[in-house]
């Protein structure tokens, strides 16, 4: 083939495959395509970004000395896999794409991946401060359970009661403890411990806590979830629900001053009723008469528990040198 | 109409190809103004079989022809053009996976005298001993230096030419023309002292 054959060649070539050339909008097309491509690609890579650097900075690096004692062990525990590697695949994809852009030959590899790690940092960190990154974190954790259990465990790390660590809201203050709800709702009276070094005076209805505790063995057989707390922390960043307890019943106490009769009973007539803490809990009583003498009793068979009529009769005691019939609320 | 030959040997590449949108019987001229040169250029950086070149050649002026809409007149047609034989030689010989090679059968004065200038060779040698020598040792290089140093010395690029046809940034074709530079001069040492 001679060097004219070539051309002439690839001429009756075009001219019998009907070949024309691709139209312009085409190409335009196609260019404008890849580089709003890479824009897209950057944004979410900013925004992979974004959520990693959220998840490890909400990772509860305050407590990690409970929840793993090893720091290593607990950065291998913590870190936002998940995102991280999308971050890595977005990262590697808007290099390879940009690399189709028409004039991207020009640039260095070094200058284009120190451009692209200091656009995604920048763009990362605005996302990550105007809260998108947390928005998106917390959407997922509350409507995926996959999430919870496989991504960003946090919401699954409070909710530990066996292993004292819980999260919640307070619902009431009081002298030497705290009533709390955890995040299914369960009621918690939390004692402060001799070693928390947290703010009592701070603790305030409705706030949003989360704290590790311990179990105390006197406080074993009691019906209440009692915990000791050992380290309390305000939560700020779990959308934790409220739940209504406006009638909190046989509530865990100190002394009398923790309890409070309630309404039901405190407008009944045919008893002056009281509120008191008998063995750590709030009981309704009603105070009848002492049979052998207007003092005090010293033993309940003194006193004329039979003269209580009501079927809400629950015990008969002598508290305080006072005769007392417990009554059960749940009857009233 | 087709404008007469002599005509069209005084238009540009780019007001060619503006001609060949409207006709396509003038793609005929712009390739026999490439043809020569890039079948040499492909025989270079290929093995020297030249059905294999051709073929390529003719694949490359169809693929030139059907992305004529995509040749951005600001850019020179050559480099252009060539930058779409070099990556159509390369994606054939990665699908046949053979190994690229450098093949000249002479080294023409002219470049030869370019090399000899830029290289600094000093040695008193016989032109045709060397001729031979830097033949022979530019196909013992790596082929990225190969390649640059073909379309430097042998296609006569200047470097933005080549960092375009190359798709590689202008530094980096500095870089690479200094190291295949360096890499052949020691190899021309090393044969030196082998005799």
């Amino acid at each position: 083939m001679t060097k004219i054959d070539i051309s002439k060649k690839a001429l009756e070539k075009i001219k019998s495959s009907r070949i024309k050339p691709r139209a312009k909008w085409k190409f335009l097309l196609t260019e404008n395509l890849f580089i709003l491509l890479e824009i897209v690609l950057v944004l979410f890579t900013a925004l992979f970004f974004a959520v990693t650097i959220n998840q490890l900075i909400y990772s509860d690096w305050d407590f990690y000395g409970y929840i793993n004692g090893n720091l290593f062990y607990y950065i291998l525990q913590v870190f936002p896999y998940f995102w991280f590697f999308f971050l890595l695949l977005f990262f590697v994809l808007t290099y390879l794409n940009f690399k189709n852009l028409r004039r991207s030959y020009r640039y260095s590899t070094y200058i284009v991946l120190g451009t692209f790690v200091f656009v995604v940092f920048s763009a990362g960190y605005i996302l990550y401060t105007i809260g998108y990154a947390k928005k998106i974190d917390l959407t997922l954790i509350d409507k995926s359970e996959m999430y919870c259990n496989h991504v960003n465990k946090r919401l699954n790390t409070w909710n530990q009661a066996d292993k004292g660590m819980i999260a919640g809201r307070v619902i009431e203050n009081k002298d030497n403890f705290f009533i709390m709800h955890d995040l299914e709702g369960n009621v918690w009276n939390i004692v402060y411990g001799d070693s928390l070094l947290f703010d009592r005076e701070v603790i305030n209805e409705g706030m949003p806590i989360r704290l590790v505790g311990g179990f105390e063995e006197k406080f074993k057989n009691l019906e209440h979830n009692i915990l000791i707390a050992k380290e309390l922390m305000q939560e700020d960043y779990l959308n934790i629900k409220y739940f209504d307890f406006d009638n909190l019943i046989n509530s865990f106490c100190f002394s009398d001053d923790d309890c409070s009769l309630s309404f039901d009973f405190a407008i009944q007539s045919r008893c002056p009723f009281d509120s008191v803490c008998i063995n750590h809990t709030c009981e309704t009583v009603c105070p009848i008469m002492n049979l052998n003498s207007s003092e005090g009793c010293s033993d309940v068979t003194e006193c004329d528990c039979a003269s209580y009529l009501a079927t809400d009769k629950k015990d008969c005691i002598c508290e305080n040198e006072r005769c007392l019939v417990v009554v059960d609320e749940v009857k009233n | 109409m087709i404008l007469d030959e002599g005509k069209i040997e005084k238009i540009s590449d780019e007001e060619l190809v503006s001609k060949v949108l409207e006709n396509e019987d003038y793609f005929l001229y712009l390739m026999r103004r490439y043809e020569t040169k890039l079948l040499a250029y492909i025989l270079r950086i290929s093995s020297n079989n030249s059905e294999e070149a051709e073929d390529i050649l003719q694949d490359v002026f169809i693929k030139v022809y059907k992305n004529l809409n995509n040749f951005d007149t600001n850019l020179k047609f050559s480099s252009w053009i060539y930058r779409i034989t070099h990556n159509e030689v390369i994606s054939k010989y990665r699908k046949n996976k053979k190994i690229l090679q450098f093949s000249d059968q002479e080294l023409k004065d002219e470049i030869f005298n370019r090399i000899v200038d830029d290289f600094d060779v000093k040695e008193k040698v016989d032109n045709d001993i060397l001729r031979n020598k830097l033949l022979k040792n530019i196909d013992l290089l790596d082929e990225k230096y190969r390649n640059v140093l073909v379309l430097k010395y042998f296609e006569d690029k200047e470097y933005a030419e080549i960092s375009y046809i190359l798709e590689k940034p202008v530094g980096s074709v500095a870089t690479l023309l200094y190291r295949a530079k360096k890499e052949l001069a020691n190899l021309l040492h090393q044969d030196d002292f082998k005799k």
